[in-house]
Formats: structure tokens, C-alpha cells, sequence
């Protein structure tokens, strides 16, 4: 019972807590640009006009365009519900290769989705998207199989600050890389933009509205929120025997660290040419890579 | 007991042969030789599935004796757990394709069904022979029989001229697959020992380490061009789309199955222990096929081409399992040998599920609109719903997405490849094992991408042509018969515990390692809590502060939306086409005209062409050096009858000096 709380409160944290995180990055990238910037509740106020909206959707769509949404979102709460942030596995829901692969849950409906209404722009977004897939996927398992091989366990509370070593400097760059191009930032993918030479993932939102367009701006804030909790598990875990309210305010400060990095890195980079893309993610592969090596000669 | 399984063993012989011959006597009316065709194998795969329960979860292997059939060879069927679990998997799928053909066969109903059931019946009881005999002599005849109904089923359709080329190909390759068993077996004959599996594990023990290798190699060559293993898969992709649907459906999901059972027979139980670099091998082999088999599937617009493709990389996924089990069993570590190998069944009997259910969606797919080519769908969703659901159930399945069974058995094989690397034996082992890992990731990315361009494509948005614009829902009796498989990719994703737990019972007894303590497994977890979150949230949407939709047309930026701003299948795998060009070569060719004015470019011709980089760089120059070695042997055959009679002469002198000397 304790347990389904706990795991309900930290889904509930999760849910309010992305937003801010969201506004945190924009307000850094607007103050790198020498402008005032929306207020950090900007994004509440987003989401909340997006929900109370009418929802318009093409005539071609079926079920699956309405489905999608409520699968996003649950698969990232999900996601990061089963990151035991307080200690021990919240119940058995999964481990390390589980929190892959809800991602390519909500990525395989996304995309299916966004060819539903027939439009050019949709089918753009979903064929990019499934395109930055298949070079982010690889190197991710890369990062966090090295971890995972380092602690002998998938589990996620096993793996807690497996990368609290001096190879996992390394890994933690190449995991940034990752996050940058699997939330859409610049230089992979410009949030910011409806420009049909760069968009992704807002092309595959772009037939959305109203309140289900709402619920996947938040599953995309959430997107970010976990990963970036994800990170800071295997690289910067509070000390479990902390009382747990600690424990979330220290979580809360590394998140907001974490996310101006984001937003430093956004601000000082110009957005690539798609198809340079693969030279980054090669990159990315080469110093996780580099970072296992470092440790499996460490242990023999 | 067992009694009641040498009864039900017989009659579903006896049914299989009467589904081959019977419909003989009512050849003329075709619609009842077909029925009794189907009925025949569906009750025969019924009585089948009896007797696989019955193998799995007995501690005892069953013997079936029906007596000597050939002099000193006698027909004794073994069901063991491992026999008993192929047979499961071949009765299922076999049950429910027979149960599809009847309304499926009916776009053939020009053509002889009689044949068809002659070879359908006869490659049915192949392939339950082949997985039940004790004895390598009938193993082989039996393999031949199915290689064969299956080229006969291939080239049904003979009077098209490409389809007779896929059955060419098909024989050539896996004849060569069958010398290379045959010697395999033959290099294990022991001088005196029986025929049958259990005399050839004992002679195995005394062999060589050398012969051991020859053997595993052949084994692996042999079995390996029937399962589709790259570089030897070239046949699949040719032989599958050539053949009706529905025996597509059982030559991808169950025969390639056959092989692998013949590995796991020859090398786990027979060969026994070897050296871990054949595990490696093995790895090694599956992470290609796993990559170059999706990768190759992404590019295809042809449903069925796609789907064989989707074969090869399954069967490396497969093979990989297998090859984490054969380095643990090499280590001496039978309890992860046990949940590796349990690993790799498990995908065997998830591969037969949903890849029949693709391919029977396929040809629910041809039955409406008369077109397997991506490009000419779209918009089935709306008028075909079952269909769709179904097809998308496999889609998701196969791209290893939870709650399904697909991601339930590749878990199973990443935790067993991760084990490799927790064992710290050396640098490249642990180095090797994560690396296989990131190809499986990269593979299910890729599959995700590859079924959300087919799905996609050919299910959503607008109708692209005339003929899917007309489709129509398929009869109840198919859509019916592909949806326990659906039922099954469900089940077995949400609650996989008490098959990984019986699976690693039919390894432990291969292995003959300790009892392996039952796994732990989340996946029912994961699916309730995702299931209720789904509810949750369509709850809150539907409920809470009105809830208002409307339905208008797409925006076509201005002008009308029209079908062909929709996205197509060429340009969806353009990105990764762009992207893996160095792995896939394609040739382009582009050609610009210009007007008179010539910096206006008038016309602009673009013709790119993928073809098999295997063929050109391998296939290719392997059959021009068998040709030009013949060609210089052409020498000796000068017509001369002189020369002739020299060389008889020659040859006894020879043999003369050899006997002397000896």
C-alpha cells in the first residue's frame, strides 16, 4: 500500500514539477538572448489554455489519433514512476531496458499518429522522428548498458550512482547528447520553430489541438523532466537514508541545474543540418564507448 | 497414458495423408477438395497440439513406435519437452492458417486445389516428422520431403516467371543447406553405432575437438541457410512473396522454426559442450542478420518482401539467444545456458505468432484490394477496422513494444547477453555483450520505424489508389482465424512467467543443468498500471470541464487537401535510406535536362536502385569462380575417345599401386 503511494506521489511530483522545469529552460535561453522571457508559470498557463480548448481533428483520422495522447503521457509518468528516487524499487514494474522501451512506446503511437491526418508536414515530422530514433536509440543503450554491465544489475534502484566514477564523466556526455536529441533541442531539432526545413517533433503535434495537443505539450515536458531525473539517478543520487522531503528538494535544485546546462547548451549552439546528425550521435557513441572501456580494464 | 498419445499421434499422421490425397477424388469440385483439405489439416494440427502439450510438460519423453518403414530403420517418434514445444508452435500457427486457407483459397479457385492441398497436407506432416523422429536417416528424408512440398508450395503460382526463378533459388540454396547437415551427420557416425540421435550424442563424446568444430560449422551452415542466417538467407526474400499468403505465413513463422530446432537438436544435445567462441559465432551472426534483415525490411514497398526481411532480423534475434547460451554452457554455467536458451524459444514461438499474424493480415490485406504494394494503400483503417487492429497488434509486437510479446522475449535475450558481460572474463567478451545489446536496440528502433511506415502507410490517412479505395472488410471466417494470434501477442506479453518458466524447463532438461528457480518477471505489472493510466487519463479528458471535438478537413496550406500530399513509403524511408547509405549502396542516377535558357533546369530524371549488396559482392564472383574452374575442366574432355580409354587406364594403374601398397 505504501508502495502504491509512494508511487502515485512521485508520478503526481512528476506531473507538476515538468512545467517548471520547461520554464526554467525558457527563461535561461531568453535571458542568454538579452530578453526578459515568460514568467517561469508560463508553461502551466500554456497547457492549462490548451486544455480548455475545442479540439479540431482532420476527417481522416480514427481511434489512434485520439488514443495517442493518453499513451504518451502514461508511458513517460510510467517512465518516471519506476525511477525509485526514495530507496528501494517502487513495486515491480520494470527495470532499465523497461524505461527504453516505453519510450519507444510512446514514440511508435506518436508517429503512427501524425501520418493520420494525411498531411505533408505530419508524415515529415514521424519519418524524421523514426529516422533520429535509430541513431539515438543505440547510442542510449550504449550509455546505459555501460552503466548497467558496471553494476551487474538492470534494476533500477541497482544502478543507482553507477556513474559516480571518473569514466562516468564521460558517459554523462555522452547520455547529455542523447537527451539533447531525444527531447528535440537545438542543435538536433529546434523546439521553438514551425519551420518546415526543421521541425520534428512539432510536425508530428502539428494536426493536434485543443485539449489533446494540451496533454501532449505536458507528455513532451514530462519526456524531459524524466530523463533529466533519469540522469541525475545514475550520476548524482541523493543519499537514500535522506528524509524524503530533502530528498525532493535536492532533486529539485540538481533538475533546475541540469536544465539551465540544457538551455546554456541550446543558447551557444546553431540547430544542424539533419543529416550532420549522425556524425553527433557517432560522437556520442565513441565516448560512451570510451567510458566502458576505461571501466572494464579498471575491474580486470 | 501413453497409449492415448500413440493413438492421437497416429490418427494425426493418418489425417495429414488423408488431407494430402483425398481431395484427389473430388478434384472436379474444387470448393469441397479444398474444405476437405483445410478440415483435414486443422484437425490434424488439433491432435498435434495435443501431443506438443503433452511433450512440454512431460518430465518423461513420450515414444511413438510405428515399426520399421525402411529395412533396419525403424519410425520411432521422440517427444521430448524440446520436440513437444516445436510441435506446439507448428500446431498453432498450422491450426489457424488451415482455418484462414478455406475462404483465403478462394482467389485461386481457377487453379488446381487439389495440388494444393497434396502439398500443403505433405509439408504439414514434414515438418511434424522432421521435429519428432529419433533418427538422422528419416531426419533427412523428412527434411527433404518438407524443402520439397514447400518449392511446390513456392511455385503454385508457376505461370509467372519471377515466381519460378524464387522456387529455383529456394532449391539451389537449401539443397546446398542439406549437404552440409547430411555431412554433418555423416562426419558423426561412429563405426558401428546406431542411426538415431541418442547413439550419435554418445559417439560425439569421443570426437575430436577438430571434427567437433567441422561439425558445429556444417551444422551452422546447413541449418542456417534454411533459417534465413545472412549471408545465406538470399532465398527468403525471393521465396515468400512468391507463394500464396497463407503458406507464407507458415514457412516464415513455423518452418524457419524447423531449423532452428535442428540447431538446438544437433548442437546442444548432440554435440554437447564446445568451445565459447561457437556461442560468439553465433552472436556475431545474429546481431548481422538482426541489422542487415530490418534494415533491408525498412526499404521495401512490397508488404510481403518487407515481412520476409522482417524474418531474417528475427531469426538473428533468435540466434542470439541461442549463442548467449551456448558460451554460458561452454563456461559451465548451466542456469544462465538454461534462461538464455529459454530466451531464444521463447522468441521462436513469439516470431510464429506474430509473424503469421502479419502475414495473414497480408493476405487479408490482398484478398480486399488485390495488391500487397504499400504504395497503392492507405486508408484501410476505415474500411477494414479488424483488419486493423490485428495487422497494428503485430506491428507492435514485432517492434518489441511493451505490454507485447515481442519485447517479453527480447528482454529475455538482453538480460542473457547483459549476464555475458556481468561475468568480467575478459575485455571483449563484456565489450562484445554490450555491443550486441546496442545492435538490438538499434534493431528494434529500426523495426519500430520499418512498422510504423507499413502500418502508417498502408492502414492511415487517404486511400491511394482505386483498389484500396474499394476495399472492403474481409469475411468474418478470416478475420476470426488470425485473431487468437492477436490474442496470444497480448497474453503472452502481459503474463509471459509461466511459459518463460516451462521454456526453461525444456532447456534445463537439454542442458541437464539443476532446476532453474522461476523468474521474476513485470511485465502484468507494467501492462495494469499502463492500462489503468490510459483509462485514467481518457477519464479526465472525457469528463471534466466539457469535453468538445470537431471534425473538419486536413489544412492543405491553402489549396484542397489531396491524397498526394500525403506522406508515401519511398519518401518515409528516405531519412534512414539517407543515413545507413554506406550499409545499403544504393545506385542513383540523376539526370538533368535544360531548356533552351539554360539556367533553368527544365526536367530533372532521378532513379535510384537498391539492390542485394550480397549478391553483387559475394554470390557473384563465388558463381563466377565456379564456372570458370568448371570451364578449365572442360579440358580433359576432349571427345577423344583415345584419351578416354587413357584414362581408365590410368586410373587402374593407379588403383593398382594403391592396393599393392597397401
Amino acid at each position: 500500500m505504501k508502495e502504491i503511494a509512494l508511487f502515485l506521489g512521485q508520478g503526481l511530483f512528476i506531473l507538476l514539477v515538468s512545467p517548471l522545469v520547461n520554464g526554467v529552460i525558457k527563461k535561461t535561453k531568453a535571458r542568454m538572448q538579452n530578453r526578459v522571457g515568460p514568467p517561469l508559470w508560463q508553461p502551466y498557463l500554456d497547457i492549462i489554455k490548451f486544455l480548455r480548448r475545442e479540439a479540431v481533428t482532420s476527417v481522416n483520422t480514427s481511434w489512434l489519433t485520439s488514443i495517442t495522447p493518453y499513451i504518451c503521457l502514461s508511458a513517460y509518468l510510467v517512465a518516471g514512476g519506476i525511477i525509485p528516487l526514495a530507496g528501494k524499487q517502487i513495486l515491480a514494474l520494470g527495470d532499465i531496458i523497461a524505461f527504453i522501451y516505453l519510450f519507444a512506446l510512446a514514440r511508435f503511437f506518436l508517429a503512427l499518429a501524425s501520418l493520420e491526418s494525411g498531411g505533408s508536414f505530419g508524415g515529415m515530422g514521424s519519418s524524421r522522428e523514426m529516422m533520429i530514433a535509430t541513431l539515438v536509440e543505440p547510442v542510449l543503450a550504449l550509455g546505459l548498458f555501460g552503466l548497467v554491465a558496471l553494476a551487474g544489475t538492470t534494476d533500477l534502484a541497482g544502478i543507482r550512482g553507477a556513474g559516480s566514477n571518473p569514466a562516468g564523466i564521460l558517459a554523462l556526455i555522452g547520455l547529455m547528447v542523447v537527451i539533447i536529441a531525444e527531447t528535440g533541442r537545438v542543435p538536433v531539432d529546434n523546439p521553438d520553430t514551425h519551420l518546415e526545413l526543421t521541425m520534428v517533433h512539432e510536425g508530428m503535434l502539428l494536426e493536434y489541438s485543443g485539449r489533446q495537443l494540451g496533454w501532449l505539450h505536458l507528455a513532451a515536458v514530462i519526456k524531459e523532466t524524466v530523463l533529466l531525473i533519469l540522469l541525475i539517478h545514475l550520476f548524482f543520487p541523493a543519499n537514500p537514508s535522506w528524509p524524503l522531503i530533502l530528498i525532493l528538494i535536492s532533486l529539485i535544485v540538481k533538475i533546475m541545474v541540469l536544465g539551465v546546462v540544457l538551455a546554456l547548451i541550446e543558447s551557444v549552439n546553431a540547430k544542424m543540418r539533419l543529416f550532420r546528425l549522425p556524425e553527433l550521435m557517432a560522437g556520442g557513441a565513441a565516448i560512451c564507448l570510451l567510458s566502458i572501456l576505461i571501466n572494464s580494464l579498471n575491474g580486470l | 497414458m501413453n497409449n492415448a498419445s500413440e493413438v492421437i499421434g497416429t490418427v494425426s499422421l493418418f489425417l495429414f495423408a488423408a488431407g494430402a490425397l483425398l481431395p484427389y477424388l473430388f478434384y472436379r469440385k474444387r470448393q469441397l477438395s479444398l474444405l476437405i483439405g483445410c478440415l483435414a489439416a486443422a484437425s490434424g494440427s488439433l491432435m498435434v497440439m495435443y501431443l506438443g502439450f503433452r511433450g512440454l510438460l512431460a518430465p518423461e519423453p513420450i515414444y511413438i513406435r510405428f515399426g520399421n518403414i525402411l529395412p533396419g530403420i525403424c519410425l520411432e517418434l521422440l517427444i521430448d519437452r524440446l520436440s513437444g514445444f516445436f510441435l506446439l508452435t507448428i500446431s498453432v500457427i498450422a491450426l489457424l492458417t488451415s482455418l484462414y486457407s478455406i475462404q483465403y483459397m478462394s482467389l485461386y479457385s481457377r487453379e488446381n486445389l487439389a495440388w494444393w492441398s497434396f502439398c500443403y497436407n505433405s509439408f504439414l506432416l514434414a515438418m511434424v516428422l522432421v521435429v519428432t523422429v529419433n533418427n538422422f536417416l528419416l531426419f533427412l528424408i523428412f527434411w527433404e520431403l518438407m524443402t520439397l512440398a514447400s518449392y511446390f508450395l513456392v511455385t503454385y503460382s508457376y505461370k509467372r516467371k519471377l515466381v519460378r526463378k524464387a522456387g529455383f533459388v529456394y532449391l539451389i540454396m537449401t539443397h546446398i543447406g542439406t549437404v552440409f547437415i547430411a555431412s554433418a551427420f555423416f562426419l558423426m557416425l561412429g563405426v558401428g553405432g546406431g542411426w538415431d540421435f541418442a547413439a550419435l550424442a554418445s559417439n560425439s563424446t569421443g570426437l575430436l575437438p577438430v571434427v567437433k568444430n567441422l561439425v558445429f560449422i556444417c551444422a551452422l551452415i546447413g541449418f542456417g541457410t534454411k533459417a534465413g542466417v545472412v549471408p545465406l538467407h538470399i532465398w527468403l526474400p525471393q521465396a515468400h512473396p512468391a507463394a500464396p499468403t497463407n503458406v507464407s505465413a507458415l514457412m516464415s513463422g513455423v518452418m524457419l522454426k524447423t531449423a532452428i530446432y535442428g540447431m538446438i537438436r544437433m548442437i546442444i544435445d548432440i554435440l554437447g559442450v564446445g568451445p565459447a567462441w561457437w556461442g560468439g559465432l553465433l552472436i556475431l551472426l545474429g546481431a548481422i542478420s538482426a541489422v542487415s534483415g530490418v534494415i533491408y525490411a525498412l526499404m521495401q514497398e512490397d508488404l510481403k518482401r518487407l515481412l520476409a526481411f522482417c524474418s531474417v532480423e528475427n531469426i538473428g534475434i533468435i540466434l542470439m539467444g541461442l549463442g548467449a547460451s551456448l558460451v554460458f554452457y561452454s563456461w559451465s554455467l548451466p542456469v544462465p545456458a538454461a534462461i538464455a536458451l529459454a530466451a531464444g524459444l521463447f522468441h521462436v514461438l513469439n516470431h510464429a505468432i506474430f509473424k503469421s499474424l502479419l502475414f495473414l493480415c497480408t493476405g487479408s490485406i490482398y484478398y480486399a484490394t488485390h495488391t500487397k504494394k504499400i504504395e497503392q494503400l492507405g486508408g484501410l483503417i476505415k474500411r477494414m477496422p479488424f483488419t486493423a487492429v490485428l495487422f497494428l497488434t503485430g506491428a507492435i509486437s514485432i517492434s518489441a513494444i511493451p505490454p507485447f510479446n515481442g519485447f517479453a522475449s527480447e528482454y529475455q535475450t538482453y538480460l542473457s547477453l547483459l549476464t555475458i558481460s556481468y561475468q568480467q572474463t575478459s575485455v571483449l567478451w563484456s565489450l562484445g555483450a554490450i555491443l550486441a545489446c546496442v545492435t538490438l536496440a538499434l534493431t528494434g528502433a529500426l523495426a519500430a520505424a520499418c512498422f510504423v511506415k507499413a502500418f502508417g502507410i498502408s492502414f492511415l490517412a487517404l486511400p491511394r489508389s482505386e483498389k484500396a479505395e474499394k476495399a472492403e472488410e474481409v469475411p468474418w471466417s478470416m478475420t476470426l482465424s488470425i485473431a487468437p494470434l492477436a490474442i496470444l501477442c497480448l497474453v503472452l506479453g502481459i503474463r509471459p512467467a509461466p511459459l518463460i518458466n516451462t521454456l526453461t524447463k525444456v532447456s534445463a532438461q537439454l542442458i541437464d543443468g539443476p532446476e532453474v528457480p522461476p523468474l521474476q518477471v513485470f511485465n502484468s505489472n507494467l501492462a495494469l498500471v499502463l492500462g489503468l493510466l490510459i483509462l485514467i487519463f481518457i477519464g479526465v479528458t472525457r469528463l471534466f470541464g466539457g469535453y468538445r471535438e470537431r471534425k473538419t478537413e486536413t489544412w492543405g496550406c491553402g489549396i484542397e487537401h489531396n491524397v498526394k500530399m500525403a506522406y508515401t513509403a519511398e519518401s518515409y524511408s528516405q531519412p534512414i535510406r539517407r543515413v545507413y547509405q554506406p550499409l545499403l549502396r544504393p545506385k542513383r542516377k540523376v539526370r538533368t535536362e535544360f531548356s533552351e535558357r539554360s539556367y533553368f533546369n527544365y526536367r530533372v530524371y532521378f532513379k535510384e536502385h537498391l539492390g542485394s549488396n550480397l549478391r553483387e559482392y559475394l554470390y557473384k564472383p563465388i558463381r563466377k569462380g565456379i564456372i570458370n574452374i568448371s570451364q578449365k575442366w572442360q579440358v580433359i574432355q576432349s571427345g577423344n575417345i583415345n584419351w578416354y580409354l587413357g584414362y581408365i587406364f590410368l586410373t587402374l594403374i593407379l588403383l593398382l599401386i594403391f592396393v599393392t601398397k597397401g
